[in-house]
């Protein structure tokens, strides 16, 4: 093999200098982290999920650490999308990386107006949808449990912008190559999966759950063999490109999801423990493909299964 | 933030405050309370550490002028050593209240008596000092100072809350130094929130970026 390896992938109409993104969440708004990440060194960022107007997020405890992992209840606590466009979004349009913006909403029409908000944004690569937003109409079930209402959202977003759009699958549909498919059929430029798994807690000091949301999303390594299965899935019912995530720490668990059917992946919770993760991953991606004459990342694309 | 180097369970880092130091050292001091702290009690000389820090906001060098008054609840004196000593060394009338629940559990006496600070302590069962809160001696020198005092409080909620409540009643001010487990400690996962008064865009800081340390009457107490 001549040459080094090329770790850029095109994901969903984003292009990426390598296929480690950080996740919504993880990341803030891009300016946070102190200098602690080289924003020329990784893929890309999924900032903070915005809402029409700000958020400010479930009561604390919001955060309880549990076994290769954590759960959390922050609540979508957020600027809201104007605060996000005059006074976040500025700070990353020039940074050397995509910067993907994420939007939810209590009802389809929120997701619609923010995502307009959001078109031609200047700096922003993308869009990310996320599905695992509680929809109020419907007594709390998440948008992404259901493929109707997967294929409603997609599709009301869809004509509200010509930027690249992701669809983030929620992790709690029965079938998730279904949800997958129907955001594929609305238009949707990738899918990307899983989020976080809804997890419980609780102190027996004091016998109440730890978080004072009472539920919280499960994040980390725990996650991972679930999630590469249903990155799986996803990869084997649709044609779009699917972005993998749950509980990625190490080049090897990226690559696993990418042999799975990733053509990019996000990391989120092992940025909080190591600022320096996704520049590592991003480099261990490289070694690999170096050390087994691999020449394109994309060539181990699905190939676990070929 | 802190964690053994290279190690992968338990996870997240655990926040500590800079004990001391010197040239050659930093020290943390800590209570075993969980999987963290008890793993990082049973590190050796030689294990390497990960440390990401200085983080947060820290204690301010206070008034000129006023008394330099450190309330401590148990291992929170841990947070109050290094900025006491710095009182002190500032020129500043400056004494410690320390409070735990038995002579033992008051580790960190010795050392401010070393460094020259005055110190009166409390414990619950009466072993050393006041028979009683810290608290008690807390108000017994406001009683005597009047308001010419600045506070700087460390310890468990409840003691905090009590002595931000005795403050307010006294008319003195001050900041206290909040515990909170944490996910990242930079300010970018929002997990370490505290419910704060007065705060534009509903009700909550972040302890490891607005915080550690907060004005008494800014935080939430109850």
């Amino acid at each position: 093999m001549k040459g080094t390896p090329d770790l850029s992938v095109r994901a969903g109409g984003i292009a990426l200098r390598n296929p480690v993104v950080a996740a919504s969440g993880t990341f803030g708004y891009g300016t946070e982290t102190h200098g602690l990440v080289r924003l020329d060194r990784i893929g890309g960022f999924v900032a903070k999920s915005l809402s029409l107007q700000p958020r400010a997020g479930h009561p604390p405890p919001r955060l309880h650490e549990s076994p290769s992992g954590m759960l959390n209840a922050i609540g979508l606590e957020n600027v809201g999308v104007a605060a996000f466009l005059r006074e976040k979004l500025p700070r990353v349009a020039r940074a050397p990386c995509a910067v993907i913006a994420s939007v939810f909403g209590e009802r389809i029409e929120e997701y619609r107006d923010v995502a307009a908000r959001l078109d031609g944004a200047r700096g922003l690569a993308g869009l990310e949808l996320n599905l695992s937003c509680p929809h109020v109409a419907r007594g709390g079930a998440e948008f992404g449990v259901d493929p109707g209402m997967v294929e409603r959202v997609t599709a009301a977003v869809r004509p509200a912008t010509r930027l690249p759009l992701w669809v983030k699958l929620s992790p709690h549909a029965p079938d998730v190559g279904e949800t997958a498919r129907a955001a594929e059929a609305a238009g949707a430029d990738a899918v990307s999966l899983i989020n976080t798994i809804a997890a419980l807690s609780i102190d027996v000091r004091t016998r109440r759950p730890r978080l004072k949301n009472v539920l919280g999303g499960l994040s980390g390594p725990a996650l991972k063999p679930i999630a590469v299965r249903m990155v799986r899935q996803a990869a084997r019912a649709v044609k779009i490109p699917v972005v993998g995530m749950g509980g990625i720490a190490t080049a090897e668990d990226a690559l696993e999801f990418v042999l799975a059917g990733a053509t990019a992946v996000q990391v989120g919770t092992a940025n909080f423990v190591d600022p320096g993760a996704m520049e590592r991953i991003a480099r261990g991606i490289r070694d690999y493909l170096a050390d087994e004459g691999v020449a394109r990342v994309t060539d181990l694309i699905g190939a676990a299964f070929r | 933030m802190i964690r053994p180097e290279g190690e992968t369970e338990p996870l997240l880092r655990r926040p500590l405050a800079v004990y001391r130091r010197s040239r050659e050292r930093t020290e943390f001091l800590l209570e075993v309370v969980g999987r963290g702290t008890r793993r990082l009690s049973r590190l050796r000389a030689g294990d390497r550490l990960d440390l990401l820090g200085p983080l947060g906001r820290p204690f301010p060098a206070g008034p000129a002028g006023a008394l330099h008054l450190y309330v401590a609840g148990g291992i929170g004196a841990a947070s109050l050593f290094w900025p006491a000593r710095e009182s002190l060394r500032r020129g500043r009338r400056t004494r410690v209240l320390y409070g735990a629940r038995t002579r033992a559990a008051l580790v960190c006496a010795a050392d401010f008596r070393r460094a020259g600070i005055p110190i009166a302590c409390a414990t619950d069962d009466g072993s050393a000092g006041h028979a009683g809160f810290v608290t008690d001696l807390l108000e017994a020198v406001l009683c005597a100072e009047g308001r010419g005092v600045s506070l700087f409080v460390c310890g468990p909620w409840a003691m905090m809350a009590r002595t931000a409540e005795i403050a307010r009643r006294f008319g003195v001010r001050g900041v206290a130094s909040i515990e909170a487990r944490m996910g990242c400690g930079m300010g970018t996962c929002l997990g370490c929130a505290v419910s704060v008064t007065g705060a534009p865009g509903g009700g909550t800081a972040r302890v490891c970026t607005e915080g550690p340390v907060f004005d008494l009457d800014r935080v939430a107490w109850s």
